[in-house]
C-alpha cells in the first residue's frame, strides 16, 4: 500500500475550533436546561472511521459509502452488529458505556462481558461526552424536533408540533431519554428510520441504533441506569 | 461513398465504449467493501482501558469517580496507551498497558 493510502496519525494538539467555540457558547446559553457541564479545550482531533474499498485503499467511511454498503448487504458492517464481547471493567452490570469515536455502545454484563451494539453519533460540532442517567423510557416515541432544527431543516419544520411514533419517525422503535441530575439533557439513545447511518457521525447529538438493537437494549436496562459517554475531539461535556 | 468512413468511425467509438464499460464492470466487483476491515485515523485506547485510567485517577487524586472522564487517548507503543483523564479542576496523563496495568499517572498543569 502506498504511503499516501495510510491514514496519518493526526498531531496531538489542544485546539478550540470555531464550531466548538460556537457550541460552547450555545451550551453556556442553554446551561439552565442542560445542567452541569464543563466547557473545556478539546484534546486532539476527532478520529475518523476508515474502510477498505474494493481496490484495497483506506477511504473515509462516508454517508454515501455506508448507504451503498447497506443497500448491497441489507445490514450494517459486521463490526456494528450486536454481539457479546469480553469487557474487563469495574463498572457495574447494567451500566451503558458509549465509545462515540469507535461507534460502539456497550451494555456491561456480568462475568467480564458486555453486549456491544453499533451506533451513530453526533456530527462535527454536535458531539459530546459526559456521565448521565436514563431518566425515561418510551416505546414508539413521539418526535418533536428542537427549535433550531425546525429553523434549519424544512423537513423537520413540517413536524414542529410533533410527529407520532411509527416506522418513519426518526426516533425509531424505542427511546431512552438521558437526564442529568433529574433534568432532561435533550439527548436520547433511540432507534432510527435510517439504519445505514450506524457507524457515522450524522446526528444532532443523539445516539442512534438499529431498531432491533434499541428494542434489545430497552428491554435490558432500567430507568436510573448510568450512561457514560466517551468522545474525544469534543469540548462539550455533560454531567461532569 | 463518403458515408462509409463515418459508419466505421461510429462503429469504432461504439466498440471502444463497450470495452470501457465491460472493463469498469470487471474492475468493480459486486459486494463493494472488504468485510470486517475498519480502522480509525487515530487509534484510541480500548474503552475498558480508558475507564480503568479514569478510575485510577479518581483513586490517585482522591476525587469522586463520578466526575472523572477520559478526554483523549492514543496508542503510544505496541503495548501502551496514553489516556488523558479529567475532572472539573484536575487533569492527568495516564499511561496504561494492554493488561490494564497503570504504568504512570501524573497531573497535567494547564
Amino acid at each position: 500500500m502506498a504511503d499516501a493510502d495510510v491514514p496519518h496519525k493526526e498531531k496531538e494538539t489542544i485546539r478550540l475550533s470555531r464550531r466548538s467555540l460556537l457550541m460552547w457558547t450555545a451550551s453556556a446559553y442553554a446551561g439552565g436546561v442542560i445542567g452541569a457541564f464543563l466547557p473545556d479545550l478539546a484534546f486532539g482531533a476527532t478520529p475518523k472511521t476508515m474502510i477498505k474499498d474494493e481496490f484495497g485503499n483506506w477511504v473515509p467511511y462516508t454517508k454515501r459509502r455506508a448507504y451503498r454498503y447497506y443497500k448491497e448487504n441489507g445490514k450494517t458492517l459486521p463490526e456494528f452488529q450486536r454481539q457479546v464481547v469480553d469487557f474487563k471493567s469495574s463498572q457495574a452490570p447494567g451500566t451503558i458505556i458509549v465509545n462515540a469515536n469507535r461507534h460502539f455502545l456497550f451494555l456491561v454484563l456480568s462475568g467480564k462481558k458486555a453486549m456491544r451494539y453499533g451506533i451513530g453519533v453526533g456530527r462535527d460540532g454536535y458531539g459530546w461526552s459526559g456521565i448521565v442517567q436514563i431518566g425515561r423510557k418510551a416505546k414508539w416515541p413521539r418526535w418533536t424536533p428542537p427549535a433550531d432544527m425546525v429553523r434549519r431543516d424544512p423537513e423537520a419544520a413540517k413536524w414542529a408540533n410533533g410527529m407520532p411514533g411509527g416506522p418513519a419517525n426518526p426516533l425509531g422503535s424505542r427511546a431512552l431519554y438521558l437526564y442529568n441530575n433529574g433534568r432532561d439533557t435533550i439527548y436520547r439513545i433511540h432507534g432510527t428510520n435510517k439504519p445505514w447511518t450506524i457507524g457515522l457521525n450524522a446526528s444532532s447529538g443523539c445516539i442512534r441504533m438499529n431498531n432491533d438493537d434499541i428494542v434489545d437494549l430497552y428491554d435490558r436496562v432500567q430507568k436510573g441506569s448510568p450512561v457514560i459517554v466517551l468522545m474525544q475531539g469534543t469540548s462539550h461535556r455533560v454531567g461532569v | 461513398m463518403a458515408q462509409k468512413p463515418n459508419l466505421m468511425r461510429s462503429g469504432l467509438i461504439a466498440g471502444l465504449c463497450m470495452i470501457t464499460l465491460s472493463g469498469c464492470a470487471t474492475l468493480r466487483p459486486s459486494g463493494g467493501y472488504v468485510k470486517s476491515n475498519l480502522m480509525r485515523s487515530v487509534e484510541t485506547a480500548p474503552t475498558a482501558l480508558q475507564l480503568a485510567c479514569a478510575s485510577a485517577m479518581a483513586d490517585h487524586f482522591q476525587t469522586s469517580g463520578l466526575n472523572v472522564l477520559p478526554l483523549h487517548s492514543e496508542r503510544k507503543s505496541n503495548t501502551t496507551f496514553e489516556v488523558i483523564v479529567g475532572s472539573t479542576n484536575t487533569k492527568a496523563q495516564c499511561l496504561i498497558n494492554q493488561d490494564a496495568e497503570i504504568v504512570q499517572m501524573q497531573r497535567i498543569i494547564l
